[in-house]
């Protein structure tokens, strides 16, 4: 889902970067609110967890492996606001020093994963969970119903990026200027994978990991998941 | 008292580390996987580090004006509407590299075989006449007319047409071209030189403390998964179930978070207790001497010049 640079056109990348500064200005005000002096290293350490996350190669049933994404399991246990911030550096130092992502697609990526993704998921979460214990059965459940419908609506905000680009950026001879793909074909080809594979692949981790947050430090994750 | 470095700590040579290299038809488990990409990302940091002890052209230029120069080159090289000035971009980039003392295999490595891998190989499909209509250059197939099977259609012909080629060019050089200024720019300046250039530029402090700390700490904690993994490998006797593999990672995620929660607290306290108030003073005077008026001099010029020519001939369409 880390968009290269190439694929979108500049005006597509400055819009969405227009688009995440306000974003980013509320998430450090709100996390500056909550935390305090504190919120420097808690938002560092939430980037280094991003990063973890995505780090780790989950086994699939074909035999290879996938990645998680985890902004829907970082806004579930630290608020999506603080997922806006965390999951926006991680993508910034995966774009900046190894190359994964374009870097003038910085602010399309952080829409897509780190606001779409946490915001919608963790909304999701919080409808599935109703009032249900942090921990319980149906907060794990619904943590990965979470993980699964935000990640698959980022991945739909990615592929609508892609199909606009034939449509507005073409040169006089038919040629596209920048991705090819139409909605007809970005759509389904991004929403299969990720409607099938992917997707379960989100919905596993946050789950499990939602799960064992309460289990083992249900300190931190109580304050933060169900009442933020 | 002998005031010279020794030679370890002055040395810009670095100790390659071991990377591990597995057949791509070899399929290897997860955790073999994730140590692979830690070592990558460690390897790849200890040689960026050597890189920017260097001095080499783009070492001497005030990290400002490259970040600057930088960013007036990816736009120029995103809006350019010519593939010979993409391919211009390329050799430019290359000699810059050979002359800030990269090496020019480990440059090529690193710019193209991600951009081939990611921004090519997608980029494919498009070349086909179902994508991308136009003018055939290869024709696949040649039927009578268009065949309709369920919602399926199949259309006359399939070729691959010159449109299609050119749009399949234009991602992949743009995409390596992006990739290469970007990697030039961290390979030739050490991170926290980097993070202050950006802070300089406006990035407000809070946002520059926080680049630092998730970058140093980062390390820290690959180093902690790698441990991890290894611990759990040599602990692996049987094979594992799809579920166990997964009750794992989730576990082991769940430990870290904890243990990032806990230094998070520590990190604090520690910041605290040495007087950070939350105000961080970041930026200095911006002095540029004659290589960063040439710098940027020679960036507006080529930017002009990849963007600039067919802007001028009315051809522009962004």
């Amino acid at each position: 889902m880390h968009i290269p640079d190439g694929y979108l056109s500049p005006s597509t990348c400055l819009t969405l970067g227009a688009v995440m500064l306000p974003v980013w200005y509320r998430a450090s005000a709100v996390v500056k609110k909550s935390l305090d002096v504190a919120r420097i290293p808690f938002m560092a350490m939430g980037a280094v967890f991003a990063f973890l996350i995505m780090m780790f190669n989950v086994p699939i049933p074909d035999g290879t492996t996938a990645h998680a994404v985890g902004s829907v399991l970082i806004a579930i246990v630290l608020g999506p606001w603080a997922a806006v911030v965390a999951v926006s550096v991680a993508l910034f130092i995966q774009a900046l020093v190894f190359g994964d992502g374009g870097m003038l697609a910085f602010g399309v990526n952080a829409f897509n994963m780190a606001v779409i993704m946490p915001f919608t998921g963790y909304y999701m979460y919080r409808l599935a969970a109703g009032r249900a214990a942090g921990g319980s059965l149906r907060a794990v459940v619904a943590a990965g119903i979470g993980g699964y419908v935000g990640l698959n609506l980022a991945a739909l905000a990615a592929a609508i990026e892609f199909g606009i680009q034939p449509l507005l950026f073409t040169a006089a001879d038919g040629t596209p200027l920048y991705c090819p793909y139409g909605l007809s074909v970005a759509i389904p080809a991004m929403m299969t994978a990720h409607l099938l594979v992917a997707g379960f692949v989100e919905a596993a981790v946050t789950a499990l990991v939602v799960k064992y947050v309460w289990k083992t430090a249900p300190e931190v994750a109580a304050p933060n998941g169900n009442e933020k | 008292m002998n005031r010279e470095l020794p030679g370890w700590l002055s040395g810009a040579e670095y100790g390659q580390l071991p990377v591990v290299h597995t057949g791509w038809w070899r399929r290897t488990g997860y955790l073999e996987k994730t140590l692979a990409d830690i070592q990558q990302i460690m390897a790849e940091d200890m040689y960026q580090s050597a890189i920017a002890a260097r001095t080499g052209v783009l070492q001497r230029v005030e990290p400002r004006v490259k970040l600057i120069g930088t960013g007036i080159l990816l736009l120029a090289v995103a809006l350019s509407p010519s593939l010979a000035a993409l391919a211009a971009v390329h050799f430019l980039l290359a000699g810059v590299a050979v002359l800030s003392g990269v090496e020019i295999d480990k440059y090529i490595k690193r710019v193209w075989i991600p951009a081939l891998l990611f921004a090519g190989l997608a980029a494919l499909p498009g070349t086909l006449s179902w994508v991308t209509p136009g003018d055939a250059v290869v024709v696949f197939y040649q039927g009578t007319g268009g065949y309709h099977i369920g919602s399926f259609f199949l259309p006359e012909q399939l070729s691959v047409t010159r449109q299609g080629l050119m749009s399949a060019a234009f991602i992949l050089l743009r995409a390596a071209a992006s990739l290469g200024l970007v990697t030039l720019l961290v390979q030739t300046t050490r991170w926290p030189v980097l993070t202050k250039a950006i802070g300089g530029l406006g990035l407000p402090s809070v946002f520059v403390m926080v680049l630092d700390l998730t970058y140093r700490y980062l390390f820290l904690f690959l180093l902690l998964l790698t441990e991890y993994i290894l611990g759990r490998k040599s602990r692996l006797v049987a094979v594992e179930t799809p579920q166990g593999k997964l009750v794992w990672i989730g576990g082991a995620l769940a430990g870290f978070f904890r243990m990032l929660w806990q230094y998070s607290g520590e990190i604090t306290a520690a910041m605290q207790a040495r007087g950070y108030t939350g105000v961080n003073h970041q930026s200095s005077p911006l002095r540029l001497d004659i290589l960063d008026v040439c710098f940027l001099s020679i960036v507006v010029l080529v930017a002009i010049s990849v963007w600039g020519g067919s802007c001028f001939a009315g051809n522009l369409n962004f």
